[in-house]
């Protein structure tokens, strides 16, 4: 499975929050998109997990056009993970996770979505919080239920908002391990926002850059995270170090 | 409990689900039987199931008075219908908008359609009779219930304009609603303080709400609008859902959140207009039915619907048998007693309940 977004635009409130976007995502890739706040990091994932509609441009899955596939067989293929799990109703998190069979049944659970959802929880180590509610859980336990419900989906393609926000180290690197298996091992395209430059140049295949509204740099961490790309995005003097996994950004001053 | 989990986790819960379920129709049967029983007429337990069979089913021994036929089968039985289909429709609708609304305090009456069902139920009494005169005195009661029906759906449908135009949130859908419900309360206010002394009388009877009108025509007319409803309300329930993870969660599973939000509101204001056109103001039932069921069984809308559908026909059957049986015989206004006992019971159940299910 491929994913090509084709010179997308996408306003809010007659303001473009960015326009002539393209970007292709291959199977088994992780891709990073980073920028500062407000640039549409998030907004872009949304687009492209359906959720949001490109006000001009077009996103294509293996060069068929989104619009024109059904949203439950487009919810097989997408599976999107939010920033922040908001549940109005608390529910347990087997129940959560089973919500990511929605696109495969329409009442009744089948036994065949019980042995998918018993997977991912051993997969995740989650069995021990399978009753648990999902409101009573920590911001990581909460990160990997949201991670385990996309699963459930079964997609091709993982769309991910700041997965690793919130969460401490520990965490951070617990899903990240999860995200890299993703690719490696399901061979599913992943594509993330993030705003940690450091895991984002540690663990995806390429970087994304959205600069300015309309200015992208995509390429490997070490083509995309130079001094002269930071300062000019971030207005940050930053100090780039070799580390034994790869490089790590010193954020050092404010550029005057 | 050798292996905690996860494995049989969905079997057992589901488990659990249906015999609360099967729990609840039992014991609505239960109440029923009892509730055909007592009164102020004394009819036996015997006699009462002699003329259920004799007159319902056509079989076993018919020797039993026409006193006590009229009195289970033109009395008692409509109006214990009428509290049981009220019951049903007021907890189920209930129980769907807080799912879909994504919010614990919604239910038909905070949404304004009981105020919009009550100002079109007010202008057709004190209006009907201006305009329509004579024809009015013969067709009231039918005035009536289209009135109540026709502002509580418009209702609905005003409050679903206002957010598609501004593509609102539900946060904004409910507090529309609220806003309304204070805009059709000052209706009934003003029509109440310009009208005269007769239709003031009609017009706070049938504001207190009740089922001492109950008619088998009322049955006849809501029983197949609840069985509809409920299919539909069902239908929509596994969608329902996965709203509760999200919206934008929601969307990436495929589903229209807009076409079901209003699919969802307009069913539910369309069966609680119905049986409030009937039955006259009845309040609290809506609300607490469901949330009493989350804390038992959870948030799955697939068993909640129905659940709080039947938790709210025991509550209003049990309060309207009690309405007619602690003055006897005389009778209280149903809505006191529902009130009186609801919640007291309400606030123990959330000291009690120390899981939080809503966050």
């Amino acid at each position: 499975m491929k994913m090509k977004a084709d010179k997308i635009k996408f306003c809010y409130q007659d303001t473009a929050v960015f326009d002539e976007l393209s970007l292709e995502i291959e199977k088994g890739k992780i891709i990073s998109l980073v920028g500062p706040n407000g640039i549409g990091k998030s907004t872009l994932i949304k687009c492209l997990s359906n959720i949001y509609q490109a006000d001009s441009g077009f996103v294509y899955l293996d060069g068929k056009n989104t619009l024109s596939i059904e949203a439950k067989e487009l919810a097989k293929e997408l599976g999107y993970v939010p920033q922040t799990q908001r549940n109005s109703f608390s529910i347990s998190v087997y129940e959560s996770i089973l919500l990511g069979r929605k696109p495969y049944f329409n009442w009744k659970v089948r036994q065949e979505d019980k042995i998918i959802v018993q997977e991912i929880l051993e997969k995740l180590n989650l069995q021990k919080l399978a009753e648990r509610e999902v409101s009573n859980l920590s911001g990581g336990e909460m990160q990997k239920v949201a991670i385990a419900r996309s699963l459930a989906q079964k997609p091709s393609i993982f769309l991910l908002d700041e997965p690793t926000s919130n969460l401490d180290l520990n965490h951070q690197l617990e899903v990240m391990n999860i995200i890299t298996e993703l690719a490696k091992e399901e061979n599913a395209a992943v594509v993330m926002a993030i705003h940690d430059l450091n895991l984002a140049a540690r663990f995806s295949d390429y970087i994304f850059l959205i600069a300015e509204k309309g200015k992208y740099i995509s390429g490997k961490a070490e083509e995309v995270f130079t001094e002269e790309n930071m300062e000019a995005t971030y207005g940050v003097k930053v100090e780039i170090v070799e580390s034994s996994k790869g490089m790590l950004i010193m954020p050092i001053e404010l550029s005057s | 409990m050798q292996k905690i989990g996860s494995e049989n986790y969905y079997d057992r819960a589901f488990k659990k689900r249906m015999i609360f379920l099967l729990f609840l129709i039992f014991l609505l049967v239960i109440v029923t039987i009892f509730s055909i029983t007592l009164g102020v007429a004394s009819i036996t337990f015997g006699d009462t199931i002699k003329v259920l069979f004799g007159e319902l089913f056509g079989i076993g021994s018919q020797d039993y008075s026409s006193f006590s036929r009229g009195i289970v089968m033109n009395l008692r039985l409509p109006r214990i219908a009428l509290a049981i289909i009220t019951g049903l429709a007021l907890g189920s609708s209930g129980s769907i908008m807080q799912s879909i609304l994504k919010n614990p305090l919604a239910s038909p009456y905070t949404l304004g359609i009981a105020s919009g069902s009550a100002f079109g139920a007010a202008a057709a009494i004190v209006l009907g009779d201006v305009i329509f005169k004579t024809i009015f005195t013969a067709y009231s009661s039918w005035v009536i219930i289209l009135g109540a029906f026709s502002f509580g759906l418009l209702t609905i449908l005003i409050i679903n304009l206002i957010v598609s135009l501004k593509e609102g949130s539900s946060a904004m859908l409910i507090l529309a609603g609220v806003a309304l419900g204070y805009l059709f309360s000052a209706g009934v206010s003003f029509l109440r303080y310009v009208t005269d002394h007769e239709q003031l009388r009609e017009l706070a009877i049938w504001l207190m709400g009740g089922f001492y009108q109950a008619e088998w025509r009322d049955i006849f007319i809501l029983t197949p609008i609840l069985i509809l409803s409920l299919i539909l309300l069902l239908k929509i329930s596994w969608d329902v859902n996965a709203l509760s993870a999200g919206e934008e969660v929601a969307q990436n599973l495929g589903i229209d959140i807009r076409k079901l939000r209003r699919i969802g509101t307009v069913t539910a204001a369309f069966l609680t207009s119905s049986v409030v056109a009937f039955t006259g103001i009845i309040g609290f039932v809506g609300l607490v039915a469901p949330h009493i069921c989350r804390m038992i069984i959870g948030n799955d809308n697939r068993f909640l619907t129905i659940s709080s559908g039947l938790a709210g026909a025991l509550f209003l059957l049990g309060a309207d048998t009690a309405a007619r049986l602690i003055i006897s015989p005389a009778e209280l206004p149903v809505g006191i007693i529902t009130s009186f006992f609801g919640a007291p019971f309400f606030i123990y159940m959330l000291i009690k309940k120390r899981r939080s299910y809503w966050s």
